[in-house]
């Protein structure tokens, strides 16, 4: 057989690409359920970080298993918002249900449509809300998860000692800004912590004395 | 073992690897070799990916159009790229998300396409397995030599265990940066050199 005639040629290719097309299509979808689940319990692991229970490097070291119990655990409440922040859908917490990467970027292209968004929030039961947010960065797409919490210890009430006395003899150091409302802080740079299970101490809030010249300079929150 | 199976597996170790002799595949190595595990990941997949894909276009050098053999070669090589690269998101997800391009990139490696070209083509199956196998170790093998220096001096660890760190030393930043990885093949090269004096030019 002529193996340089230009029918041999034609049907070699097209026999070759067929095959090659077949091989991959397989492989990827037997493949398929591992590479999901990976991703799925990738994403938690992310979220897990950012509602602080612990770095990501120790959820790196943990199987998929282990991510998706410890989330169902400490999961109070996964729902939908649209973008006026009512809610209109709800995330299966008993099947670890989430919203990945790829379907933030579908939400994404709801926005251009103008149709109605389904945005996830994430509410664990140690008070911390979890926001994934995705949008378009320099290169390509940026996407991260914002935490937002109650603070651990209330200001001193202040109803019979004047502010500027207050100030002068104690400030209360807290972990984020102090500008922001009591009601809710955002901070989105997660401490290092142990495992739930190692039953670690929550970190003492700093009291320093400042002078009166410092009371009025910019918060530098300790990380 | 007859000998010049020997040769084929030896030669690509050292005389004639493929990073340090036949300058090829300088890309990758700079990218990837910032830690021992990824490395050692890269490593793998390379020795995977020429030795199949030299032995099925061994297998098929009978067949192949003259006017087509290199996009059959790219075809064949895309492939097992793309195999390497489905079983790595599946069974190792962390691993293949900090290589992220560079398994992809594996496809533009010279020295694939190069072993496929010079010796699959005229030679029988399993010789071109072996000489396939034996350039993707040789390229692994300094793979390892530059990831080791860069990961030992620029993080203190080595595979993520503390090992100068623990010891108080502080990290040297530059050996981070990818010309240092450059500076250490230059180094390697220089070694190989001294050693081995028919490789020096004249």
């Amino acid at each position: 057989m002529n193996t340089n005639s230009n029918l041999y040629t034609v049907i070699y290719t097209s026999v070759v690409c067929v095959l090659v097309a077949a091989i991959l299509a397989f492989v990827s979808q037997a493949l398929a359920p591992r590479q999901e689940a990976n991703e799925k319990a990738e994403t938690i692991s992310q979220i897990l970080t950012a509602a602080r229970f612990a770095d990501k490097s120790e959820w790196d070291s943990k199987g998929n298993d282990a991510i998706l119990s410890f989330y169902k655990e400490n999961v109070e409440k996964a729902w939908l918002v649209n973008a006026q922040g009512e809610e209109n859908g709800t995330l299966d917490i008993s099947k670890a249900e989430i919203v990945t990467v790829a379907g933030l970027k579908k939400q994404n292209y709801a926005i251009k449509d103008g149709s109605e968004l389904s945005l996830p929030v994430y509410r664990f039961k140690n008070g911390i809300t979890v926001v994934p947010i995705y949008g378009a960065g320099l290169w390509g797409p940026v996407w991260g998860y914002i935490k937002t919490s109650r603070p651990s210890r209330a200001p001193i009430s202040t109803t019979k000692a004047r502010p500027r006395a207050w100030a002068e003899r104690s400030r209360t150091i807290l972990p984020s800004a102090p500008s922001l409302p009591a009601t809710s802080r955002i901070s989105t740079a997660p401490t290092a912590r142990s495992l739930p299970s190692s039953k670690a101490a929550p970190p003492k809030i700093k009291r320093e004395k400042m002078s009166r010249t410092t009371r009025l300079t910019p918060s530098l929150a300790p990380r | 073992m007859d000998a010049k199976l020997k040769e084929t597996i030896l030669n690509p170790i050292f005389k004639g690897n493929p990073i340090t002799v036949l300058v090829l595949g300088i890309c990758s190595s700079l990218a990837v070799t910032v830690e021992m595990k990824g490395a050692c990941v890269m490593a793998l997949s390379v020795i995977l990916v020429t030795g199949l894909s030299s032995l099925v276009c061994s297998l098929l050098r009978k067949t192949i159009p003259n006017r087509v053999r290199i996009i059959i070669q790219l075809v064949v090589v895309a492939l097992m790229v793309i195999l390497v690269d489905q079983f790595l998101k599946a069974y190792a997800y962390g691993i293949d998300k900090q290589l992220s391009v560079y398994i992809g990139l594996i496809i533009t490696n010279c020295i694939v396409m190069g072993r496929i070209e010079a010796f699959a083509l005229s030679n029988k199956p399993l010789p071109s397995l072996l000489d396939g196998l034996a350039n993707g170790a040789g390229y692994g093998l300094i793979l390892i030599v530059v990831a080791f220096f860069r990961e030992l001096l620029g993080s203190g660890t080595l595979f993520g265990l503390p090992v100068l760190s623990a010891l108080g030393y502080t990290n040297n930043g530059l050996v981070i940066l990818p010309p240092m990885a450059l500076i250490i093949l230059g180094c390697i090269v220089w070694i190989q050199r001294a050693i081995q004096k028919d490789l020096q030019e004249k």
